[in-house]
């Protein structure tokens, strides 16, 4: 159980990292900004406020993985602070796990300061309007929304683990890291496109298998069409989160363990 | 004392910096007014727009919003009401972001309609809000009124106020005045009615082109 030293240590060390203390502080004054958003509006001042919330999540969240993620495996593999961590008994695979839980206890803690944060402002704030300005809010939403982001982003977290397993340097990691999340984002919108009856005549069949390859091949970073379902105050079915859930751990899985099995071979 | 006196320097230096700064933005300021370039337009991608929102299309529908105000107070200021036909596109944009968002048919039914004059457009849009809201009976209510006040085209209004009864929470001098405005036998005074409550639901700066629209119908005009 070596690993969950490493973990704490892994939180320690992003605790004590001054880019994670801005994160923090950012999402503790969230609230401040989406009750400056909301305000400017006319009914949909409780949609406001949680689409700020969830942008604001989505912000951190990228910002953690590339900038503190990111850099901090890489100073691990490329500046030879492994070497440190990996003497007996502390194996390879301890390594990984446990900079991988850390990681997600630290992404936890941040989705837990902005859910608390917001949660506050929605008390203070969208409390004291009446039901036809919330545009359905309750108090559970915002919690459903930082649990669905918290998800989303496993998927992303263990294409990382995967690419820092035999990437040679800090720049390509988070090229590929980048690459990988903008794909995500708009490959989605452009498949459907091209996937219009008009479109899809004039398309040759191999273009289509290739098209569809890809997309089984990225993260369907979906939380988007449920953010938006959450900020109308429309409820999600536990069949729906279940799925969602196990698709991302499922999707994070896969390319974890791809990762560990290249990472036990790489010359480090 | 030698010290002090560098630390105040500095302080000094960078004040006197500071109001430069200053000035010197105040300058490109207005430079950057005089030769500001339209940004509104009528053109746009839906897929465009959703690749550009990614995972964030609520907030992006929200901005396109406080650009549909910016364009009203812009139109209003600049005394060119030609502007006002971009607001058209920008209520699209944002509905198309974010198909259930209140607030962009609400502003269809009163500032799209009664200030920038495109009633079909505010109808259409309204029509799109009444099979992504079907819980919601003041779009099917409200694009109707528009069918009858503004297009004379009662055969649609009843086509669209048909559907009002079927929803749920729809207060009853509302079905009252929907089945007047069906049975042809509505006045004046009822639509005067139901402008006065619409004014009710849009914000107090945006209230013009359905006052003048109240005012019109006290004073005979059709």
């Amino acid at each position: 159980m070596l690993w969950t030293k490493l973990a704490h240590l892994t939180l320690f060390e992003l605790w004590q990292n001054r880019t994670f203390k801005t994160l923090l502080t950012v999402a503790l004054l969230t609230p401040l900004l989406a009750v400056g958003l909301s305000s400017l509006f006319l009914y949909d001042i409780g949609k406001v406020y949680v689409d700020v919330v969830a942008a604001m999540a989505q912000l951190l969240a990228v910002v953690f993985l590339i900038f503190l993620v990111v850099t901090l495996l890489s100073r691990d593999i490329f500046d030879r602070v492994v070497y440190v961590f990996l003497t007996p008994p502390m194996s390879r695979r301890d390594y990984y796990i446990g900079r991988f839980s850390g990681i997600v206890a630290a992404f936890m803690l941040l989705l837990l300061v902005l859910l608390l944060s917001s949660s506050l402002g929605a008390w203070l704030y969208l409390d004291g309007l009446s039901d036809m300005y919330q545009s359905g809010y309750k108090w559970n939403y915002l919690g459903q929304l930082v649990f669905f982001n918290f998800f989303q982003y496993i998927s992303i977290l263990g294409f990382i683990f995967f690419v820092v397993s035999w990437s040679s340097g800090n720049a390509e990691t988070m090229l590929f890291t980048l690459a990988m999340l903008i794909f995500s984002w708009i490959f989605p919108p452009v498949l459907a496109a091209l996937q219009s009856p008009d479109v899809m005549k004039d398309t040759p069949e191999f273009v289509v298998y290739l098209l569809q390859w890809i997309y089984d091949a990225i993260p369907h970073l979906r939380g988007s069409d449920i953010t938006i379902s959450i900020a109308h105050g429309v409820n999600i079915d536990i069949q729906n989160i279940i799925l969602y859930v196990a698709e991302h751990v499922v999707y994070g899985l896969i390319f974890f363990l791809l990762g560990l099995a290249i990472f036990k071979r790489r010359d480090l | 004392m030698g010290q002090v006196k560098k630390q105040l320097a500095l302080l000094l230096s960078v004040s006197v910096l500071w109001l430069v700064l200053m000035q010197i933005r105040d300058g490109s300021h207005m430079f950057y007014e005089q030769n500001k370039a339209k940004s509104w337009a009528t053109e746009y991608s839906v897929l465009a727009d959703k690749v550009l929102a990614g995972a964030v299309p609520g907030i992006f529908s929200d901005f396109l919003i406080l650009d549909v105000f910016s364009i009203y107070y812009d139109a209003k200021l600049t005394g060119k009401p030609s502007e006002m036909k971009y607001i058209n596109t920008y209520l699209n944009r944002a509905q198309s972001l974010d198909p259930k968002f209140f607030d962009v048919y609400r502003l269809a039914s009163s500032i799209l309609a009664y200030d920038v004059n495109m009633p079909e457009e505010a109808i259409e849009l309204l029509r799109k809000g009444m099979v992504q809201r079907p819980e919601i009976w003041e779009f099917p209510f409200f694009a109707g009124f528009l069918a009858h006040d503004l297009l004379k085209d009662d055969r649609l209004a009843y086509e669209l106020m048909a559907s009002v009864s079927e929803r749920k929470n729809t207060p009853v001098i509302v079905l009252t005045l929907a089945s007047r405005f069906l049975e042809s036998s509505s006045t004046k005074e009822d639509a005067i009615l139901f402008l006065k409550g619409l004014l009710q639901l849009v914000p107090k700066a945006n209230r013009e082109g359905i006052k003048r629209r109240i005012g019109e119908l006290k004073h005979g005009k059709e």
